[in-house]
């Protein structure tokens, strides 16, 4: 059975679960009496907390995961490296550095500036970890490249948390929400300035699977039968780092998705990009989704931040993977 | 034709050449040792590697300045071993040898009739027509050697060069090889194969040439990889010459 078939039942579960999972309880009924258009004070009430907290967040997360997901699908064809992913590669990190550092520089408040900012250190983390990995001649060496990312991305946490606790004024974003990344209610503004081009960009990469599935057999054999590998490594790259520096300000970091849904929905046969990516991205949204309401619903223990619940469990994937495919000599 | 000009490359403690040379139309065997440079001439010659120095032409232009897609068209290239991700179908994977007539998104290498047929037809002539649909990654090593020699053929460029296409071949699929590139040769398509087996550069060569240490150390006909001297001056070991003009390696003891 193919894993993305679960995806249909699973998916209304998640998002109701979702609606109904927070830390201020909400009884159902009055959810529901609310959607009727119950007029009474405690219906009206559940109901806007519903529409102007829950489902914002939940469209949020369910956006964020997925594209994050899409993201890591992309690069893991294109370097040929199921590891990959913009957490493990540093990127991710590299947005969270050029966002605070933004904040340091008082530019936090300013959309366009603090966004190339994040953008253009997200993309140096990406340039320096694929150059880490490669070997003239014999192209990426897959263990170079995870170890480059690995050691790149916590390089740029420490930084990032220097830069947060040294320079940043207080009322500036938190490190662990920065470096943790959860959802929270945000100005449709944002959300439609953040979320757009980001929305696109996945779009792009979904309408060139094609080329994906080219590119996850080589370089040298993408080029050898026509493709203009190097150029369409680069703009998948592009993208995907664009794709973070736009999620990173908005939730923080959120890791480990673009990982874990990729090879969740590879599960059970053969997979072309053009059906993989949209079964990766709505399993990458509802994995967020539901990391998302377990806080949620858990938060009476404390401010658990969403990205916490997918690092704890995307780490035990990354390992299994790792023993999977990591050898020395095997390039997949 | 296609013409290697002074080509120089090095890696590390290995240099190839400078090579001067040039490549017939009809079917070119590089016949040579383990690492006497011949897979790295191949990936030259396809450029796919940069040369550190001197230049490849065909047909009059250099390789190293065509956009991809027409670089695809004058030369397919075969390599040793697979590169797959899991999961990736047979058919998908042929299909990618038609990149180069549709570009673009690629999506049309699925869906065009054209690639459709080409694609089908080149998997029942290599006899893996029943498999179209299994993953790659389940295929025995002969199989997908002859998954990456159908890719190379169904791109249908003017050049198709092969490393080592057969390695990993039982006899029967051997025999496939064989009958492939014969029916390459008779439709006028142009080869250059590399290998370190005599026997099979002798039966398909129209050109020769020996590669040793990184230089071409002779340069000939197939009579010449049937000559157990000029063999012997390659690969520093005995060979025989049956009656029926086949090369078998002399171990020097009898059976």
């Amino acid at each position: 059975m193919k894993a993305r078939t679960v995806l249909w039942p699973v998916a209304p579960v998640i998002l109701l679960g979702a609606v109904f999972a927070g830390s201020t309880g909400i009884a159902i009924d009055d959810i529901v009496r609310g959607l009727f258009g119950g007029s009474d004070p405690a219906a009206q009430a559940a109901w806007r907390t519903v529409v102007e907290f829950r489902i914002p967040v939940i469209l949020q997360a369910f956006c964020v995961g997925g594209l994050l997901s899409v993201s890591g699908a992309a690069l893991q064809a294109v370097l040929q490296n199921p590891l990959a992913e913009p957490y493990i590669l540093g990127t991710s990190s590299g947005a969270a550095f050029g966002f605070s550092l933004a904040g340091a520089a008082g530019l936090a408040p300013f959309f366009w500036p603090r966004t190339l900012l994040s953008f253009v250190c997200a993309l140096a983390a990406s340039a320096l970890v694929i150059a880490s990995g490669w070997r003239r001649g014999r192209g990426l060496s897959p263990l170079a490249l995870i170890l480059g990312g690995v050691v790149i991305s916590a390089f740029l946490s420490a930084a990032t948390i220097a830069v947060q606790s040294l320079l940043t004024p207080f009322e500036f974003r938190n490190t662990i929400g920065l470096l943790l990344g959860g959802f929270r209610v945000l100005p449709a503004e944002e959300l439609f300035l953040t979320l757009v081009p980001a929305l696109m960009a996945g779009l792009i990469l979904m309408l060139r699977a094609p080329v994906l599935d080219i590119l996850s057999t080589g370089i040298p054999a993408a080029r050898s039968v026509g493709l203009a590998a190097g150029r369409e490594l680069a703009g998948v790259v592009l993208l995907v780092t664009l794709i973070t520096a736009l999620t990173v300000p908005l939730a923080g970091i959120i890791g480990f998705v673009g990982l874990v849904a990729p090879h969740l929905m590879r599960l059970g046969g053969r997979t072309r990009h053009a059906r993989l990516l949209p079964a990766a991205f709505t399993a990458g949204g509802l994995m967020t989704v539901a990391a998302d309401a377990l806080v949620r619903q858990a938060s009476s223990l404390g401010q658990l931040p969403a990205g916490a619940v997918t690092a704890m469990l995307g780490a035990p994937v990354f390992i299994v993977l790792l023993r999977r495919y990591g050898g020395f000599h095997d390039r997949m | 034709m296609i013409e290697c000009n002074s080509l120089a490359w090095r890696a590390g403690a290995f240099a190839l050449g400078p090579l001067e040379y040039g490549f017939r139309p009809g079917c070119t065997v590089i016949l040579g040792p383990n690492g006497s440079g011949k897979s790295s001439l191949l990936a030259l010659i396809a450029g796919l590697v940069r040369p550190d120095s001197g230049s490849v032409f065909c047909d009059s232009q250099d390789i190293c300045r065509l956009s991809n897609k027409a670089r695809a068209g004058l030369i397919a290239f075969a390599p040793q071993l697979l590169q797959a991700p899991p999961g990736l179908c047979l058919a998908d994977f042929v299909s990618m040898g038609r990149y180069r007539f549709t570009g673009g998104s690629g999506r049309a290498i699925y869906e065009n009739s054209a690639s459709r047929t080409a694609v089908r037809d080149m998997l029942a002539l290599v006899g893996l027509g029943g498999c179209a649909d299994a993953d790659l990654s389940v295929l025995s090593g002969g199989e997908q050697r002859l998954a990456i020699l159908a890719r190379a053929l169904v791109q249908e460029a003017d050049w198709t060069l092969l490393d080592e296409p057969a390695g990993f071949l039982d006899y029967a699929h051997n025999a496939v090889l064989h009958g492939l590139l014969a029916r390459e040769k008779r439709a006028g398509h142009n080869l250059i194969l590399v290998t370190h087996d005599a026997d099979f550069a002798a039966s398909i060569a129209d050109s020769v040439i020996c590669l040793r240490q990184g230089r071409i150390i002779h340069q000939g006909s197939a009579l010449d990889a049937a000559n157990p001297e000029i063999l012997k001056e390659v690969f520093g070991t005995d060979f025989l010459r049956t009656t029926a003009g086949r090369i078998l390696q002399d171990y020097g003891h009898p059976s």
